[in-house]
């Protein structure tokens, strides 16, 4: 075995075991650990089978094998970081959200509190005078 | 709709038959301590019955403060959402407290209370009103791409609302019920999201568009930025937001009674 394919595995398989641990300690939610998975057992599909990137370039007609795996790679990132990007959007939205509830929550405190202020002082006044 | 509107506007045409206390003027206001409390004054001196909303758009000078003191709602929003943000927060107040119309104010001083009328007025055949800048009083000038830019839009606009509009980009406008409810659930919260993309939202939810022509005073703090590079920065941003509002799909309307 190559050296070159030994490092291939050894990487790839530390990327499983990475993924694998940060799930377990609840650091990835699962929508994205099945993402990072299914990378990293390609990976590791792609080292450990020495036939596969060259069967797999023919197949698309890709002349060099090396070739194929960059374009695989370029494709596989940048579907990431268009998903990436995507999820930015709804936690802006979910913020964005957020904020404005909680301002018009602080709005209706203030009124609120303005209201039970004046209805207190009211009372004191009523049972002040009540009072001989 | 007539007799949703009829509620708001009784059908004569002067701004006393407006019910003042179903209206809601809201100032989105960012570090506007110096301005905001003349602003207020003059809103209650112009229309004292309507309820007046102050949107802190996370200032982190006085604002809320002063805004208080001078006797209106405050809703402050913890971190800077924009223009957007703010009057999506003043149309989510209006459903909530019963108001049927949302004036939208600046807090710097450009606009004049004392055209609001003529605003509600308009309201009786509309459900958005403009107070255009450019429609022939005052003499508020813009110069170089950014006036382009303003003309261009304005031309778009006008043709997918089927409307004559001049002053698309305008931040003085009164929303009727039927756009309160739309721009409550639905309120566009990006670059200029607040006029141009609003403003063909309305249109695609079928609402009727029209302006009113007013003047504009000069801000009383701060001056517009002129440099020739935030004028193309805008003009790119802008094409790029008002193309993104008319590729963009129609947001599902019934989503904010569930929120």
């Amino acid at each position: 075995m190559s050296a070159f394919r030994l490092l291939a595995i050894v990487v790839a398989a530390l990327v499983l075991i990475v993924v694998i641990e940060m799930m377990r300690r609840r650091k990835l939610r699962e929508k994205y650990a099945g993402m990072w998975l299914f990378v990293g057992i390609g990976v590791v599909c792609l080292g450990a089978i020495p036939g596969l990137p060259t069967w797999l370039s023919n197949l698309t007609g890709i002349q060099l094998a090396a070739n194929f795996l960059f374009a695989a790679a370029a494709f596989t990132l940048l579907f990431v970081v268009l998903q990436l990007s995507s999820e930015v959007g709804h936690l802006e939205e979910e913020v964005r959200t957020t904020v404005e509830e909680i301002a018009l929550l602080r709005c209706e405190l203030e009124a609120v509190r303005a209201e039970l202020d004046k209805r207190v002082t009211s009372a004191e006044e009523q049972l002040l005078q009540a009072r001989p | 709709m007539l007799v949703t509107l009829g509620r708001v506007v009784r059908l004569t045409p002067v701004s006393d038959s407006v019910d003042l206390r179903r209206v809601l003027i809201v100032l989105p206001a960012l570090n506007e301590e110096h301005n905001i409390d003349k602003v207020i004054a003059e809103v209650k001196a112009a229309l004292p019955d309507v309820g007046v909303l102050v949107v802190d758009d996370g200032s982190t000078d006085q604002t809320s403060l002063r805004a208080r003191e001078s006797g209106a709602q405050v809703a402050r929003l913890a971190v800077n959402l924009g223009v957007g943000g703010a009057m999506r927060t003043g149309f989510r107040y209006a459903v909530r407290n019963g108001f049927d119309v949302v004036v939208q104010v600046d807090s710097d001083g450009q606009h004049n209370p004392a055209h609001v009328p003529e605003l509600l007025r308009e309201l009786e055949h509309a459900d958005l009103v403009i107070g255009a800048r450019f429609a022939g009083k005052g003499d508020y000038k813009a110069r170089g791409p950014r006036r382009w830019a303003m003309k261009v839009f304005a031309v778009v606009l006008s043709w997918i609302s089927g409307t004559k509009l001049t002053d698309v980009t305008s931040g003085f406008k009164a929303a009727g019920p039927r756009a309160v409810r739309l721009f409550a659930a639905h309120y566009p919260a990006e670059y200029l999201g607040d006029t141009l993309e609003s403003l063909v939202m309305a249109v695609r939810a079928g609402l009727k568009i029209t302006q009113v022509p007013v003047a504009m005073r000069e801000r009383a703090g701060g001056t517009p930025s002129t440099s020739p590079v935030k004028s193309a920065v805008y003009l790119l941003r802008a094409t790029l937001a008002l193309v993104l509002a008319l590729v963009r799909r129609k947001p599902k309307t019934g989503s904010f009674e569930a929120a």
